[in-house]
């Protein structure tokens, strides 16, 4: 069985088969991601203060982590949003263009059973929103209505860098320039 | 400022934000608004049947369908067309970049408005797909005139916008661009922002340069800056210069959010190559991508002085 990590709501990691967490947190990247209850997005930021490495995976975490420590420090959640699903799509596009597979993250809100797109909101209304792991989704020739559902695994990697990534794109100014 | 204006639409939700400040543009400066919409690649040249480029489905096309399509976008820009006096609608047929730019030329516009792409996609399949649709690539590639991306929401931005970033590379079409966001600052009366983001990571990944190295590029950068771009400016004195160091689409990002800029401003492409042959640089990709701001990308010396 793949080596697994658990992630803790205070940052921390810990790998009960893996003594060297706390020394070389790198290693544990291809390890299997297990999200301990309580964890939120905030639990996120907190394990890239606990282990400051993680933050050179992807070049838009420091300027996230920045955006973070101006947030509140609690009561950071919208009723619009339940909670954060992280999950994987692996689509077949046919047309146009050559037929391709691509496989990618996805860090969307979930609402009841629907899923809602999270971009409108700002880091700092999401940082207590707890966050899960959603299953595989399959979409055939490029149709999202015509998608099939797995159970499946993610490595840390995958999980900082598809987070830090779907973050990215939340850069709404904090205020419009209307009306100055 | 902008006396004709073309805006390419696909007439979908996804062309939303773009109608939004193609519409505005065209009101606020009295503009001729010319909105097209490019329907199916003609088969065999003269055939009764186009192509949908979208779903590969052949459709019969004439004047019915035509005034059909024509009826469509009229419907979807029902209320902005109200408002606009000076608004013409074409449909054509035939490959979208081809026809867009056909059009453009011919009509001598002065910016042509478009949205990213032309599907909605999840932010985490944009990492492995064109960022830009085929169109706004072709398109912003070969276009004489500049071309404003408009890929999130952005409310109102021209009507009242007051700070324009121009991302610096000191390239040919860097000094295009700068041109064109010098002039958009003078008739608006805004704050133009010269901001260049120095890569110092070089070709040997992690290896950076000491401080003493990165202040002296900086340093350099300033002094070019003043002899190439603050030199032109004439008795332009509402300006800034910063420079920062970084990765240039993050640095360039982070430095709009602090500017809370309307408008950014940058050269279609990061190296001096021929314009026909220069695909949209990644810098610019990835920065319409998550910009809160509409991006207009120059690429040629015409139409922007």
């Amino acid at each position: 069985m793949i080596n697994t990590v658990c992630l803790e709501p205070d940052g921390i990691l810990t790998a009960e088969d893996r003594g060297d967490a706390g020394a070389v947190p790198l290693r544990l990247l291809s390890s299997r991601v297990i999200l301990t209850r309580d964890y939120t997005l905030r639990s996120f930021f907190r394990m890239l203060e606990a282990y400051p490495v993680f933050m050179e995976l992807n070049a838009f975490l420091p300027e996230l982590h920045r955006r973070y420590r101006e947030c509140p420090a609690g009561e950071c959640s919208p009723d619009a949003i339940d909670t954060l699903e992280f999950g994987k799509t692996i689509e077949m596009i046919g047309f146009p263009g050559n037929p391709q597979l691509e496989i990618y993250s996805v860090l969307q809100g979930v609402v009841g059973e629907k899923t809602v797109e999270i971009k409108p909101y700002d880091i700092g209304l999401l940082l207590d929103t707890p966050v899960t792991l959603g299953k595989l989704r399959h979409i055939i020739f490029g149709d999202p209505a015509d998608s099939l559902e797995f159970d499946t695994v993610y490595t840390l990697f995958e999980f900082i860098d598809g987070i830090a990534w779907a973050l990215s794109f939340h850069n709404a100014p904090e205020q419009c320039g209307i009306g100055r | 400022m902008f006396k004709k204006i073309l805006f390419a639409t696909t007439a979908s939700p996804t062309c939303d934000n773009a109608a939004r400040v193609a519409f505005d543009l065209a009101v606020k400066y009295e503009a001729q608004l010319y909105v097209m919409h490019v329907y199916g690649i003609p088969t065999r040249g003269f055939g009764p049947f186009a192509t949908d480029v979208r779903t590969g489905e052949t459709d019969d096309y004439g004047r019915d369908y035509e005034a059909w399509v024509e009826e469509e976008i009229r419907t979807t820009y029902e209320k902005q067309l109200a408002k606009t006096k000076n608004c013409v609608v074409q449909t054509r047929v035939g490959v979208p970049h081809t026809e867009i730019l056909r059009a453009a030329r011919k009509l001598d516009v002065d910016l042509i408005v478009m949205g990213a792409h032309s599907r909605e996609e999840e932010v985490g399949a944009t990492r492995f797909r064109n960022v830009l649709g085929d169109t706004m690539q072709r398109v912003a590639q070969k276009a004489r005139c500049p071309v404003l991306i408009i890929s999130r929401p952005c409310a109102n931005c021209f009507w009242y916008f007051s700070n324009i970033v121009m991302g610096i590379d000191f390239t040919k079409a860097s000094m295009s661009a700068f041109l064109f966001a010098l002039k958009v600052a003078r008739e608006v009366g805004c704050k133009l922002y010269l901001f260049h983001a120095a890569d110092l990571s070089g070709v040997h990944v992690g290896k950076m340069p000491g401080q003493p190295t990165i202040e002296k590029e900086i340093e350099a950068a300033r002094k070019k800056i003043e002899e190439m771009y603050v030199s032109q400016m004439g008795d332009f004195d509402n300006y800034e210069i910063d420079i920062w160091e970084g990765v240039p689409y993050v640095e360039i990002l982070k430095y709009a959010r602090e500017k809370m800029a309307d408008l950014i401003v940058m050269a279609h492409h990061t190296r001096d190559i021929d314009p026909d042959e220069a695909l949209l640089g990644s810098t610019v990709e990835q920065v319409v991508l998550r910009a809160a701001a509409p991006v207009a990308s120059v690429n040629r010396p015409d139409k922007v002085a």
